[in-house]
């Protein structure tokens, strides 16, 4: 029996415009991790990426709320793209305004 | 409609002091201008870096109190922001306890707002929520009726605007109604699924992501961060600040130092001679109108960003000058303070609050004074001239070798010091980028209001008191009228006598240089300037050179006032008459004063040295310590000297070289 292909998980640089995805897992500090929570950017939070680079700024939707990430920060945060079948993120209802 | 800022009836009742808390964007400083108007203040409160707004507002006979705090995501994050509003909600803060909080939620992040309201909520205190960016939540086709929100929040709710201020009278009576009603959300909104469930049940109607405005704004986005175009952009926004604060400014700060000219010469005239005098017109009106005289670049440069800000640009350009300043430990924030200490460092220090992290916020703050300010110019010309008589070029290339030589020194001491002193990771580069929109004028008028009240508080205390030590180390003791001064006097006399009135004027003028001179070296600066020649002998500074250095401690533009004083034929507006003058003086030995090494040691010594107290006075109330004033003078003159010996020896070992292989002496 064939084990199971673990979800994709790509840096949040390696998006690209248009795409929805949701934070699988960061190597960032406790604090900066606590930072992006309060910003409205943790696991339960689908966002659509606006740009996305790895030498400049990402900038990505959450709602209504637009939010620039440095390429350091954003090569740090692991995603997982809603159109992969294997992430399932989608297919949970997320509460929209 | 009534304005709520307009005092309608005598006031009556006690005042309620109300917090304003919210998420950064959400329009609460808006709100705060359209309650307070000018009746507002910066509060700096001891031992925090950021700082609030207090201000008050009369309404049907009685007065609420409001503080502005700092718009945080979260109180309990360890930032400053957070920590201040951790203290102001806790009554920690000193003559700050807050009777009831104004929650600011943004309507089209409820979620967000939610979270906040339900972190502060928890503190038993009435609470009223202002619901702003209606409009934007409508254009996105959102639905949400503050009446349901009240209801579901257990508090008094209002829609309201602080750009055109509706919804203002009504949210002035909910914060009234909270304090009759406690606060009942505290037990629902524990529940982990409070939040999600309140947003479902109150938002009605689709969130029209992908609509034509988003659509623009992405294409703002990528054009306004793009390594190439962004730059350009950013490159453009500057130089029409940088031309606005350089030439606008000039008219303004024409007619402020005629009208301290005319009160020089008004208290000199109706004041009796003598000490008093003296203090008044040369200490006080002197010194001051220095500072002052630098108010209106300090207006138009906190106008300008405060428009740029409110348009949504400037979150934009600091991730485009982010890729260059984080090399040196800086984040792009720190781009715009840099530029605008060109000007003058005072206004460049001040706009370091755009900075978010601390210690990149010092960072700043040290180094801005590198950058070659306005009053720098003065010297520069001066020794340029004198150092390139005949070549245009080669002046102009070395004026802009100066201003080189202040960015790289300050972005070098950037880099040494956030790896050192300030070791320490900085705030991750996140920033929320705010709807572009036409900026809120009356809500930079009254920023920069706010802004020059803060630098006038500060002219008139701490410089102030500098300005009055500086006269009297400069002032006394008092020396004698030279000899040579009285028989010059006494000709002028007989000049008077002949009738020959321009030839009176003059030889009048030349006594008054005499004595002027003669006061200079036998006051404490002037000794001072004798006893630490030795000192400066290295940099190739005679006895002169030193006091004149020395003076222009206090601000450098001195410098070419006290050297023509000391060293030419007195002061003179004609700039070739004065470098020309200046060239051809000599040493006690018949060699030139101002040689090639010693003009070159000046002039970078001028360009890196910490020379104007009042930077120095903005420095220590910016940081909130007299330390990082102290770390900056000692710093900037360490700099100034050890790279002007470097240039003296350099340049004298070049000519040393030079003149023999070219078969001329100098």
């Amino acid at each position: 029996m064939a084990e199971p292909t673990p979800p994709i998980r790509l840096p949040l640089t390696q998006l690209k415009r248009g795409d929805r995805a949701v934070v699988a897992e960061s190597t960032l500090s406790d604090e900066d991790r606590a930072v992006l929570k309060a910003m409205g950017l943790d696991e339960r939070c689908e966002f659509t990426v606006c740009r996305a680079s790895a030498s400049g700024p990402c900038i990505i939707q959450l709602d209504a709320t637009r939010l620039g990430l440095s390429p350091d920060l954003a090569k740090r945060i692991l995603t997982r793209p809603c159109d992969c079948p294997e992430s399932g993120c989608c297919a949970q209802e997320q509460p929209k305004q | 409609m009534t304005s709520p800022a307009a005092p309608a009836r005598p006031v009556a009742l006690a005042p309620t002091r109300v917090a304003m808390v919210g998420n950064p964007n959400v329009g609460k400083t808006s709100l705060f201008n359209r309650l307070c108007g000018v009746r507002a203040k910066t509060a700096n409160f001891p031992g925090s870096t950021v700082e609030a707004r207090v201000g008050s507002c009369v309404a049907d006979g009685a007065e609420l109190e409001l503080v502005d705090l700092p718009g945080v995501y979260a109180i309990d994050l360890e930032l400053p922001e957070s920590k201040l509003c951790r203290d102001c909600l806790a009554g920690r803060l000193e003559g700050c306890m807050p009777d009831a909080l104004l929650v600011v939620i943004d309507a089209t992040n409820l979620a967000r707002g939610l979270r906040l309201f339900r972190s502060v909520a928890n503190a038993a205190r009435p609470v009223a929520v202002a619901l702003t960016m209606t409009d934007l939540a409508r254009a996105r086709g959102l639905s949400i009726d503050p009446a349901r929100l009240s209801v579901a929040l257990g508090v008094p709710c209002v829609a309201a605007n602080g750009r055109d201020g509706t919804g203002i009278e009504p949210l002035i009576a909910a914060i009234r109604a909270a304090r009759e009603v406690p606060p009942q959300v505290v037990a629902a909104s524990l529940a982990a699924s409070w939040i999600d469930e309140t947003v479902t049940a109150i938002v009605g109607g689709p969130n029209s992501l992908g609509s034509a405005d988003d659509r623009l704004t992405d294409r703002l986005d990528a054009a306004f961060t793009h390594p190439v175009l962004g730059s350009l952009v950013f490159l453009a926004a500057m130089a029409t600040i940088f031309f606005a604060i350089f030439r606008l400014a000039e008219l303004p700060m024409e007619w402020i130092e005629s009208g301290c000219a005319w009160l020089q010469a008004t208290l000199a005239t109706s004041l009796p001679e003598g000490a008093i005098s003296s203090l008044v017109t040369d200490g006080i009106v002197g010194g001051v109108s220095g500072t002052i005289v630098f108010l209106p670049q300090i207006c138009l440069l906190f106008f300008l960003l405060a428009l740029l800000e409110d348009t949504g640009y400037l979150a934009r350009a600091a991730f485009v000058m982010d890729r260059i300043m984080c090399r040196f430990g800086l984040p792009g924030q720190a781009f715009v303070p840099l530029l605008s200490s060109h000007a003058c460092a005072l206004p460049g220090i001040m706009s370091t609050r755009l900075i978010p992290d601390p210690k990149d916020r010092l960072a700043t703050i040290l180094v801005a004074p590198f950058m070659s300010c306005s009053a720098r110019v003065g010297v520069y010309v001066l020794l340029v001239s004198i150092l390139f008589p005949n070549s245009g070029f080669l002046a102009g290339l070395a004026f802009a070798g100066c201003y080189a030589l202040g960015a790289i020194a300050a972005l070098a001491t950037a880099a040494l010091f956030r790896r050192t002193i300030l070791k320490g990771k900085s705030r991750p580069m996140v920033l929320e980028l705010p709807p572009y929109r036409v900026p809120d004028l009356r809500g930079a008028l009254l920023a920069t209001y706010d802004r020059a009240l803060v630098f006038l508080k500060n002219a008139g205390s701490v410089i102030l008191a500098i300005c009055v030590v500086m006269w009297w180390i400069s002032a006394y003791p008092k020396a004698a009228t030279p000899e040579a001064a009285i028989a010059i006097e006494a000709r002028a006399a007989e000049a008077d006598a002949r009738g020959d009135a321009p030839g009176a004027e003059e030889l009048r003028s030349e006594a008054a240089t005499l004595a002027s001179r003669a006061q200079q070296e036998f006051s404490i600066a002037g000794r001072l300037g004798g006893a630490m020649q030795p000192v400066f002998e290295p940099l190739g500074l005679d006895d002169r050179l030193t006091v004149a250095v020395l003076t222009s401690f206090l601000a450098r533009e001195v410098f070419r006032s006290t050297v023509t004083v000391l060293v030419g034929q007195g002061d003179s507006d004609d700039d070739v008459r004065v470098s020309s003058e200046l060239a051809r003086a000599t040493r006690a030995d018949g060699t030139p004063l101002f040689d090639p090494a010693t003009t070159t040691s000046l002039l970078v010594f001028y360009v890196l040295a910490m020379q104007c107290l009042p930077t120095l006075a903005v420095t220590a109330r910016e940081t909130g310590s007299w330390k990082w004033a102290a770390l900056q003078f000692c710093w900037m003159s360490s700099v100034a000297y050890l790279l002007a010996w470097l240039a003296h020896v350099a340049v004298t070992a070049l000519l040393s070289t030079l003149v023999p292989a070219l078969g001329g002496g100098a």
